[in-house]
Formats: structure tokens, C-alpha cells, sequence
């Protein structure tokens, strides 16, 4: 097909035209932040400063010393961590449950999905609420059935807090990993199947050896935007705890948070900021090595 | 043997059933205790032992929130919010997804790289440099600054759903109908859309979703009472000395209710838009 040179033109403009809402928005609210924050993060700004002037690294060595933000990476990785392989897993089971077609499927399907679409403040008045000390239902009927001697304190008690609320966290991304892997599912041809059948393999066999190669690609996406997801997250924790008792429950975003708008410690908050950006980095480039292996293979 | 065959098959009927529904209490356990929880009369609420269901059914915790706080006035703020992030990240984001399928022109993956990029940037990171701009900018406690940010985040995400839905789209269709004489805009508005309808009302629905629970903009953007939205206030309900439990309960419910609702109805437009993103990547 011939297109005139002037018609090609004109399709770009109007290509870009179209693209350009997105792209202004990205600059302007995404971009320019960003480079804003990089630039403080060199600066002494902070409450009582009205004229920051650089200071270097500073900001940097102090961070890299406090142990706030030694216990808040800690934290950040354990949190990322668990709570991507606990979704996975749980997520993993439900897609599999789900794919199979049984009465009332769809109504348990949609059942699933509620802990995702639920407000964050809200998931945080649940699980304050189920596990109160004095009045919350969990103690009770641990008690009642003698696992623990007596009520715990699972927000005020330092070891127990973060597995609490990886707990939580990992409750309310089920849903979406759920969906994804079910969609991932449903693409496995059923000739596949019946033929892993048909040469004997049994439940467990076809699982790893059909099911999860073959939905690599959906997995990788998966595993990808939830460890993203996890590791910025701030809403689930502040909302509980906001980051206590003290600051056991401290993460990453958690820091920056109370560093930018607690202490009003700008220049804190920003250096905070590229670390994680520096981590995110790290391991957006890990999942990118790794993509550009399986396209390989 | 035979009956060897059939114990295996109900064994696994029974597993699976157990398995089910192990994860349906685990799931729906919470959200059912909540509700629950909103009916009983404060006297049954503290009480130990606690009744799985509530003894009396009490509408008092809703009659308390509506007489004793302001809540339900922030439902309307949270609503205002989110129409306008729907509408305008639809409108951003149809238009931007059209272009990145339809139109061929240099960059064109770089700019998508970079919408990539977008979704999945923290928003922890331009929280307090974008609430520096925005207060120079006059904005803070005003609708339209949480509304800017919300777009850093529904913008990128609808975007990228809809551009796996469009791609999707066979251009036949548009093809045909500018044979027919329909200029290439008039093919998206005639053709395109009407087709794309159940990733866009997706779109809508994530939009809506994202923006009605976003809480740490608005925590952020938003200080003056009166403006703040739902999720915000509850959450500042939350963090008294003094909780009432009563009333917080009432306002989940609240805060949930439209949000179940919406979902009642778009499930499938829900899960669609989650499974396109999940296999086009």
C-alpha cells in the first residue's frame, strides 16, 4: 500500500497528539517529582530552614547509620518477601480451585476477590477489630481451645506485629495474583492435559511439569508486579500500626513517610527516597535479566 | 477394583470441598465479622464470650454514626473525587491506548517503555516533593490537586489495560469503515469504541476502585475536615485515644457497601481487565 509522505506525517501528529495527555501527566507529576527529590536529598531542607543550601552526602551517611532505617530495609525485605511467596502460593491454590468447573463457581470466584477490592482502611478496622486483645474473636477461641494460654497482643508485641501484617497484606493481595493466574490457566490448550494424562502423569506431575512451564510467562508478570506492589506499599502498615509499636513495623515507605511529614526532615526523607529507588532499580533490572533469558530459551 | 477406584474419587471430591472451603472461612470470615459485628448493640459488642451472630440485631452503631459524627457527608466527597479520576483518566487513557495500538509513529515503544515505567514508580517517593508542588501551587485541600494524584496512578494502569484490549481489537473492522469514508477519528469514535465497551467500563471500574480507597495522597493532600474523603476519615476515627468501636464498624460498612455493590454488578469486567493485563503483559 502507498501512503504519501504527507499522509504518514500527519498520522504521526496526530499519533502524537493523542499520547500527549499521558505523557504530561507522566513529566509533570511523575518525572519532575521525582528530580525534585533527588535534588533535595543533597540539600539541608527541613523544618526551620528557609533557605537549603547543598550539603552533599550528608543526608546519606546519616541514613545509612541510624538504625531506623537499618530495621525498616530489614523490614522492607522481609515484608516483600514473605508476602509475595504467601500470595503466590494461596493464589496459586485458588486459581487452580477456581479453574475447575463446579456448581456455584463463579459465585465463589467473585467471594475471592472482595479482600482486594475492600478500602485499606477498612481491611485495618477488620483485623485491628478481630484481633483486639480483650474483645477480638481470634483470642477468644484460641484460648477456647487452649493454643495460647491467654489473650496476645498481636499489634503491641514487637516479634508478632510484622508477621501480623504480612498476614494481613498477603490476605488482601490473594485476589488479584488469583485472577492472574487464572487467566494464565485457562490458556493451557486441554490437549496438553489429556495427552500428560494419557501418558500416565499423575495430579502432582502435570502440575509442575505442564501447568507451571507453560504459564511461565504469567507467573514471571505476577510475581513481578507483586513484588513491586509489596515492597512500596505504605497504606496496609501505616493504617494498622503506622509503623509501631515504636517503629518495629517501620518499611521502607514507612520511613520516608514520618521523615518528610513527622519530623519534617526533607533532606532525610529524599536521600530515604533514593535508596528505594536505587533497590527497585536493582531488582526491576534482576526480573529484566531474567525476562531476557526466557526469551532466549 | 472398582470400589478402590470410586474411594479415591470421593476422597478427592471431600479434599476439595474441605479445601474450599478452609479458604472461603479464611476469606469471608473478616468481612462477614465486620458486618456483623456494625448489628450488635453495644452492650453484646464487649461482652465476653463473644456470639458469632449477633444475639439482637441493632441498628444503633448507624444511628450513632449518622447523629454523633459527619461521616456520611465525606461519602460524598469520596465520591466527587473518584467521577472526576474515572472520567478523566478514561478520557486520557482511551485516547492514549488508541494511539499506542493504532497509530504507527517513531518512539512508539519508547513512550510505551515509559508508561511502563509509570506504573509501576512508588508513589511513596513523589508523595512529598509532588505535596510541595501542590501547596505552591495553592492546591492542597483542594478536589483538583488529589485528583492529579490519583492520575499518577490510574492513568498508567488503565492505560496499559487497555492497550492489551485494543490490541486485541482486529483493525478490520476500522479498516472497512474507512474504506467506507469514516475519517480515522470517527472510526474510533463509531467503530472502536462501541466494541471496546468491556475493557472500558474495566477501566472505569479499576478508576473508581483505586480512587475510592486511595488513602495516602489524600492523607497527604488533604488536611482541612470538610474536604477530606471517606477512607480518610475513618482512618482518622481510628487513631484516637478513645476508639468507638460502634461507630467505626458502622462506617466500614459504609465505606464498603458501594464498593461491593459496583462490584455485584462489573465482576466480569473486573476479571476481565485483570486477566488482559495478566496475558498481554
Amino acid at each position: 500500500m502507498l501512503i504519501s509522505s504527507k499522509k504518514s506525517l500527519q498520522e504521526a501528529a496526530a499519533g502524537y497528539f493523542l499520547i500527549l495527555p499521558v505523557i504530561l501527566v507522566i513529566i509533570f507529576l511523575v518525572i519532575y517529582p521525582m528530580i525534585t527529590s533527588i535534588y533535595i536529598s543533597f540539600t539541608n531542607k527541613r523544618l526551620g530552614v528557609p533557605f537549603p543550601k547543598i550539603t552533599g552526602f550528608t543526608n546519606y551517611v546519616q541514613v545509612l547509620k541510624s538504625a531506623v532505617f537499618e530495621r525498616s530495609l530489614r523490614n522492607s525485605i522481609f515484608w516483600t518477601l514473605a508476602s509475595g511467596i504467601l500470595q503466590f502460593i494461596l493464589g496459586m491454590t485458588l486459581a487452580l480451585i477456581l479453574n475447575q468447573s463446579f456448581k456455584g463457581r463463579f459465585f465463589f470466584r467473585g467471594l475471592f476477590i472482595v479482600p482486594w477490592v475492600t478500602p485499606g482502611v477498612v481491611v485495618a478496622i477488620t483485623y485491628r477489630w478481630l484481633l483486639n486483645g480483650m474483645v477480638g474473636i481470634v483470642n477468644q477461641i484460641m484460648v477456647a481451645i487452649h493454643i495460647i494460654p491467654e489473650p496476645v497482643g498481636w499489634f503491641s508485641d514487637p516479634r508478632l506485629v510484622m508477621p501480623v501484617l504480612i498476614y494481613i497484606n498477603v490476605w488482601r493481595g490473594i485476589p488479584f495474583m488469583m485472577i492472574t493466574l487464572l487467566a494464565g490457566l485457562q490458556t493451557i490448550p486441554v490437549e496438553l492435559i489429556e495427552a500428560a494424562k494419557a501418558d500416565g502423569a499423575g495430579v502432582i506431575r502435570r502440575f509442575f511439569f505442564v501447568t507451571m512451564p507453560y504459564m511461565r510467562h504469567v507467573i514471571f508478570i505476577g510475581l513481578l508486579i507483586f513484588t513491586l506492589w509489596n515492597f512500596n506499599n505504605f497504606d496496609m502498615i501505616y493504617l494498622t500500626t503506622r509503623g509501631g509499636p515504636g517503629t518495629f513495623s517501620f518499611t521502607l515507605p514507612i520511613m520516608i513517610y514520618s521523615a518528610a511529614f513527622e519530623e519534617i526532615e526533607y533532606g532525610k526523607a529524599a536521600s530515604i527516597s533514593s535508596f528505594m529507588f536505587i533497590f527497585l532499580m536493582i531488582i526491576a533490572m534482576i526480573y529484566l535479566q531474567m525476562m531476557s533469558r526466557e526469551g532466549d530459551e | 477394583m472398582t470400589c478402590c477406584r470410586s474411594f479415591i474419587k470421593i476422597a478427592k471430591v471431600l479434599f476439595f470441598i474441605l479445601l474450599l472451603s478452609f479458604f472461603t472461612m479464611l476469606i469471608a470470615f473478616p468481612i462477614y465479622w465486620i458486618f456483623a459485628s456494625s448489628l450488635k448493640p453495644a452492650d453484646e459488642l464487649f461482652v465476653l464470650p463473644v456470639t458469632l451472630l449477633p444475639g439482637r440485631i441493632s441498628v444503633q452503631n448507624f444511628i450513632n454514626l449518622f447523629n454523633k459524627t459527619d461521616v456520611p457527608f465525606y461519602f460524598f466527597n469520596s465520591v466527587y473525587v473518584s467521577v472526576w479520576v474515572t472520567v478523566i483518566t478514561i478520557a486520557i487513557s482511551t485516547l492514549g491506548a488508541y494511539s499506542l495500538t493504532r497509530y504507527h509513529y517513531a518512539g512508539r515503544e519508547l513512550i510505551a517503555k515509559l508508561i511502563l515505567f509509570a506504573y509501576i514508580f512508588p508513589g511513596i517517593l513523589i508523595l512529598f516533593p509532588l505535596h510541595q508542588i501542590i501547596v505552591k501551587l495553592r492546591l492542597n485541600d483542594n478536589f483538583f490537586g488529589l485528583i492529579l494524584a490519583d492520575l499518577t496512578f490510574t492513568v498508567p494502569f488503565c492505560l496499559w489495560m487497555l492497550r492489551a484490549f485494543f490490541a486485541q481489537l482486529p483493525v478490520s473492522l476500522e479498516e472497512s469503515a474507512r474504506i467506507d469514508g469514516c475519517t480515522k477519528i470517527g472510526a474510533f469514535f463509531r467503530v472502536l469504541l462501541p466494541i471496546a465497551t468491556p475493557g472500558i467500563v474495566a477501566s472505569c471500574v479499576f478508576a473508581f476502585i483505586l480512587s475510592w480507597n486511595e488513602y495516602m495522597f489524600a492523607l497527604v493532600f488533604i488536611t482541612k475536615d470538610s474536604s477530606k474523603t471517606l477512607p480518610l476519615r475513618i482512618a482518622g476515627l481510628l487513631g484516637h485515644q478513645y476508639i468507638d468501636w460502634g461507630i467505626l464498624l458502622a462506617s466500614s460498612v459504609i465505606a464498603t457497601f458501594p464498593i461491593i455493590i459496583a462490584f455485584m454488578f462489573f465482576q466480569k469486567y473486573l476479571i476481565q481487565g485483570i486477566s488482559a493485563g495478566a496475558i498481554k503483559g
